[in-house]
């Protein structure tokens, strides 16, 4: 809420300095902020009076004037087309400061103009940039500006909390700052001036919902005079952003913001059967509404009509048709209160969110409503004249008695940490207008009738907290010992995974979780389940965001094209993320971690291989038996796979114990290049949940003591023949002997016939217990050459 | 004859001390310890001697040998390492030429930012905990105190799934769960995505994350609130720092507060950085409502707690500098490589 300081300050006794005022209201809880200075030339303007008005000589357009600023007579040269002799005007002097910049003596084409005649928007006093101030002819030639309007104001915004309706006014913020500083509170309202005749000679009403419109009160001002507001009320309501309309509508938002009761003003005389019912609208009933809009309806919506139609919509917004205007003689007016929740889901559905909703929403004291409206009556007939019905209709089932809450003191203490006596709780609290009804044993406490968010204990003590001070309150350590809950698994692995891949130097990226089917589509993922049981987001914001995703696939492949587009094609990236997917009626969510890689990762690779520059698909799988060494200290196997997404004979799932936990290969070159990604792309994706355990802890085992002994073995090998085949054969001959077995070179080639490759394996042989000898380790090669021979594998003769 | 020997002697030493090479080492070697050199055959001439000369002369050729052999030794020694050395100064390399090391790879600067908040309250006890990213309007909402209707729905616009699952709007849900579940005493941080709404924008984003934090125990008290969130404030942004609480709003706790850090750069003046206002917000926090432990069944009576959440985000956009948020799920590595 925008507020004028100056405004506010009327509501006190004592006048507060601004930055105290703004450090008291954080303190509140009431985050305040200056938007705005003000008017800090106001008393360097002075009020002018002019005298005479000639025509410019050489411009038709600029007026040369002559002002009596009571000392002397200026000359000032204006374009305005609002002035006349005789006007009371603003007048700004040489070297004032005018929106930030200083005012010079200026020659106009021969004549020198000696100072500036300001509009209001010069001044900062409202956004009106039309012509010239007229101010009002009491006002004093030659006096200064700030006389009449102050030193200056400041904009203070405050955002108030959603449960203190309260403070969406005035009256509320000043009983607060009242609180703080002890300083009396300088308000009551204005009691009316009545006329001898009652409303019910004129007009007559209904409440056919009492539990969307727990109170509705009338009153009745007869023979109004419809004009513009006076000065001072239109300053108020246009400094915080308000349009004035006329006197009559201006009073009753005046009184909204002072008091934060909505009101509303018909003209009687356009209320059919001059009668008001408050009810729902019928299913498709219409309304036009004062800004214009024509809104259709439900029965969900409280309407006040007359005996034919609607003329508003309770709590929100009045109708066209009874609107105050020029013509207007007879004002109704109304105060009333209305069901938060309706008027919510009411403003809501339409689009509609008034100044009035957003305070019936956060909820209107019930109590005040028949002493505002007296009060707004009063204040129209001030300014619009007219005289007042004696009486009011005031429709309501009954007001409840003010809630009533037990506190007790030493509950305060055990929540707060504090040692606060029960006086001095009981102080606080009188300071804010709650009342301590008995304090024996426990205090009970009567609760003001503005404060409805305040419901139970907590809510007390919320308040003693609030007025006593949180920076009072001691800030201590934690007074009980420490809990030894041990880290879960989830977060060790996070951690590790995050250093390991970081450190391999992979960047970690974090993506939206939320993806476009499209996304899905052009990642090659459509085909494939679960990829392609995704779930739509109800309400997104895009379509480009309107899918969960299902696979980190599409994210990383979008971060490698951002990437790719920015000069930049070698990418290698990680992320750890939540993908989401259906399974039958149940919505699935797994953690997963995926690794992408593409072109060359070494920064500076001059002295680098060239074959081994670009990235392929042995560095992926390389770092996933890494990972999988590292993080949770086991082999994975790896089988064949088949995704469309990947290249058909460069890709792999990745088990564990017989279950899929994961896949890798190359991104199908197909979806890379329509992405125009010039490198090949490596991806690994590793379903977490199924990993949800960490290393065990290792177990020591004895450096074999004695030698070993090493061969190599070059190997004729089919073609199409996977080495993990020569592998698990070479092992199962070897037994435990065999302490490492590596791969070292792969050669196809000349010497190489027809249909096969040689392959040399590096083989060390250690026994635990005693000195291997040549022979032994001969037998072993012999046999593992006789076993290879079954599936068409010899050595190579050189 | 001796005289003869002493001669042969000296000169075999300096020619030793003299070689140049190994090679000429070798050939000094063969002339003077080998069979043809001159201390077999005065050895060899023995035996026409006396008892008495063979003695004495034995001894002399014996000792003359060792110190030849010695000062073999010695020259060989130096000769290699002059080789070496000579070798050496052939492979000269470039040493301003870089290093072979692959890219460097990073942690994202927000999980960076995460990991250290994490770790200054697992050093208090917390443990860390997690909660499902898709969740119930239940979990999300009311059971945090927030019934359907309630205004602060309205800053929480939601992703809906269907009528009851939605992207959760804050990490709090997950207080729910592990109140649920375990028993007090409990001390957890919980971080995790949030989503919410928000048309993206500098310092908006639809998909952000958040911290909770939950501790509950018999007599936990507001004091330890403020204990426990300003050792964690001094902790990452230093000592120095000024902290305030004020009063906020928040339906799942009470009383609730905001804590706000002095600028760093302006230490309080007011600034670009902190909106001029001297001050940065870091997190929001307050007592457990009671209504939320009658949700899961802890006796308000006996039990009371804190709990709080911040927007590690925001906070490594303070640290860091960064001033749109969007740069964090834009991925560019050159952003990335920064941190």
């Amino acid at each position: 809420m925008l507020i004028s300081y100056r405004w506010l300050m009327d509501y006190l006794k004592e006048e507060v300095p601004v930055k105290e005022l703004v450090n008291a209201l954080r303190n509140l809880g009431l985050y305040a902020t200056i938007q705005k200075e003000i008017g800090k030339n106001w008393s360097e303007i002075l009020i002018g009076e002019i005298k005479d008005i000639n025509k410019h000589d050489k411009y038709d357009h600029l007026l040369v004037c002559s002002v009596d600023v009571r000392d002397k007579n200026l000359t000032i040269v204006s374009g305005a087309k609002n002035i006349n002799i005789g006007d009371k005007v603003p007048v700004a002097l040489p070297n004032t400061q005018i929106l930030g910049e200083t005012l010079d003596k200026r020659d106009f084409g021969g004549v020198i103009s000696e100072g500036m005649l300001c509009s209001e928007y010069e001044l900062e006093f409202s956004d009106d940039k039309e012509g010239i101030m007229i101010l009002p002819q009491d006002f004093e030639v030659g006096s200064k500006f700030s006389e009449y309007f102050g030193n200056g104001d400041y904009l203070i915004e405050i955002e108030v909390p959603s449960n203190r309706g309260d403070c969406l006014s005035y009256i509320g913020i000043a009983r607060e700052v009242s609180g703080y500083f002890g300083i009396p509170l300088n308000f009551e309202y204005k009691k009316p001036k009545d006329s001898s005749y009652s409303i019910k000679e004129f007009a007559d009403c209904e409440v056919w919902d009492y539990e969307l419109c727990p109170r509705f009160t009338l009153k009745f001002i007869k023979g109004v005079k419809i004009g513009p507001s006076p000065l001072w009320l239109r300053w108020k309501i246009e400094r915080v952003g308000l349009r004035s309309i006329n006197n009559v509508v201006d009073v009753t938002n005046y009184i909204m913001l002072e008091t934060g009761q909505p009101l509303h003003a018909y003209d009687f005389d356009l209320i059919k059967g001059g009668k008001l019912i408050v009810r729902r609208a019928k299913q498709g009933e219409k309304i036009v509404l004062i800004n214009g809009e024509e809104k259709e309806l439900d029965e969900n919506v409280l309407v006040i009509a007359d005996v034919e139609r609607a003329v508003g919509i309770g709590g929100i917004m009045g109708g066209k048709e009874t609107e105050i205007n020029d013509n207007t003689k007879n004002v109704l007016l109304e105060a009333a209160n209305f069901m938060p929740v309706n008027i919510r889901r009411s403003a809501r559905k339409l689009g509609l969110r008034t100044d009035a909703s957003l305070r019936f929403e956060r909820g209107v004291d019930i109590y005040k409503t028949a002493e505002i409206l007296d009060y707004a009556a009063e204040m129209i007939r001030l300014v619009a004249e007219g005289e007042i019905s004696k009486d009011k209709i005031d429709l309501n089932q009954g007001l409840p008695p003010l809630p009533k809450i037990f506190l007790r003191p030493q509950r305060v203490n055990k929540i707060l940490g504090t040692e606060l006596k029960e006086h001095e709780i009981t102080e606080i609290l009188s300071k804010i207008e709650f009342k301590v009804i008995s304090h024996n044993p426990i205090l009970e406490i009567e609760i003001p009738s503005h404060r409805q968010d305040i419901k139970e204990e907590i809510d007390l003590i919320e308040e003693v907290a609030r007025f006593y001070g949180y920076n009072n309150i001691a800030s201590l350590p934690l007074q009980k010992g420490m809990i030894v809950d041990p880290p879960l698994v989830e977060e060790i692995l996070e951690r590790k995974i995050r250093v390991l891949l970081s450190d391999l130097g992979l960047y970690e990226t974090i993506n939206f979780s939320f993806m476009s089917y499209e996304d899905l589509k052009n990642s090659g993922m459509l085909d494939t389940s679960p990829f392609n049981n995704y779930i739509s987001i109800q309400n997104p914001l895009s379509l480009e965001n309107s899918v969960l995703r299902t696979s980190l696939l599409p994210s990383l492949l979008k971060v490698a094209q951002t990437n790719n587009n920015r000069q930049n094609k070698d990418v290698f990236l990680f992320e750890i993320g939540k993908v989401f997917y259906k399974n039958n009626n149940d919505y699935i969510e797994e953690k997963h971690l995926a690794i992408l890689l593409s072109g060359e990762w070494y920064t500076n690779p001059w002295n680098i291989p060239y074959e081994i520059r670009k990235v392929d698909f042995y560095d992926i799988k390389g770092i996933i038996e890494l990972l999988f060494d590292k993080i949770w200290g086991i082999k994975p196997d790896f089988l064949n796979s088949t995704y469309s997404f990947l290249h058909p004979l460069r890709q792999s799932n990745i088990y564990l114990n017989g279950e899929i936990v994961g896949y890798l290969g190359e991104v199908n070159p197909w979806i890379t290049q329509e992405m125009d990604l010039r490198e090949r792309v490596y991806f690994s994706e590793i379903n977490l949940d199924k990993l949800n355990f960490v290393k065990e802890k290792a177990k020591y085992k004895p450096i074999p003591i004695y030698p070993g002994i090493k061969r190599d073995l070059a190997l004729l090998v089919p073609e199409d023949m996977q080495v993990v085949n020569l592998e698990n054969i070479i092992r199962k001959v070897s037994g435990n002997l065999l302490k490492n077995l590596s791969v070292i070179d792969i050669y196809k080639g000349e010497k190489i016939e027809e249909g096969y490759k040689s392959i040399t394996f590096s083989m060390f042989f250690v026994s635990e217990d005693y000195t291997l000898t040549d022979n032994e380790v001969d037998d072993i090669i012999k046999n593992i050459l006789l076993n290879l021979s079954e599936i068409g594998v010899y050595l190579r003769q050189k | 004859m001796s005289e003869d020997y002493i001669k042969k002697f000296e000169e075999a030493k300096e020619r030793i001390i003299r070689a140049e090479n190994s090679k000429e080492l070798e050939e000094i070697k063969r002339e003077v310890l080998g069979k043809q050199g001159f201390l077999t055959q005065l050895l060899r001439s023995l035996g026409k001697l006396s008892q008495e000369e063979k003695v004495r002369l034995g001894r002399l050729a014996n000792e003359w040998k060792e110190t030849l052999e010695k000062l073999y030794e010695e020259k060989e020694k130096e000769l290699k390492y002059k080789t070496l050395q000579n070798k050496l100064y052939q492979e000269k390399i470039d040493i301003t030429l870089p290093g072979r090391k692959k890219i460097t790879g990073k942690i994202h600067p927000i999980n960076q930012v995460i990991e250290e908040i994490l770790s200054v309250f697992k050093e208090m006890g917390f443990q860390v905990v997690y909660g499902p990213e898709l969740e119930t309007d239940y979990y999300n909402f009311t059971a945090l105190n927030i019934p359907e209707d309630h205004p602060v729905r309205e800053s929480h616009d939601s992703f809906y799934i269907d009528k009851e699952h939605l992207l959760r709007t804050q990490t709090s849900p997950v207080q729910v769960r592990v109140m649920e579940k375990k028993k007090p005493p409990l001390r957890i941080v919980a971080p995790g995505k949030c989503y919410r709404r928000d048309m993206p924008d500098a310092t908006h984003s639809p998909m952000f994350h958040q911290i909770e934090g939950l501790a509950v125990d018999t007599d936990i008290t507001f004091a330890e609130l403020k204990g426990v969130l300003t050792i964690f404030a001094h902790r990452l942004f230093g000592k120095d720092r000024k902290v305030y609480f004020i009063p906020s709003y928040f339906p799942f706790t009470e009383p609730s507060a905001e804590m706000y850090v002095e600028c760093g750069v302006c230490k309080g003046e007011g600034c670009k950085a902190c909106g001029y206002s001297g001050v940065l917000e870091i997190l929001g926090c307050g007592m457990v409502h009671p209504q939320v432990f009658r949700v899961v069944n802890i006796d308000p009576e006996i039990y009371s707690g804190f709990a709080f959440g911040m927007g590690p985000d925001r906070i490594a956009m303070q640290i860091y500098g960064i001033d749109d948020i969007r740069l964090f799920y834009e991925n560019d590595v050159r952003f990335l490589n920064q941190f």
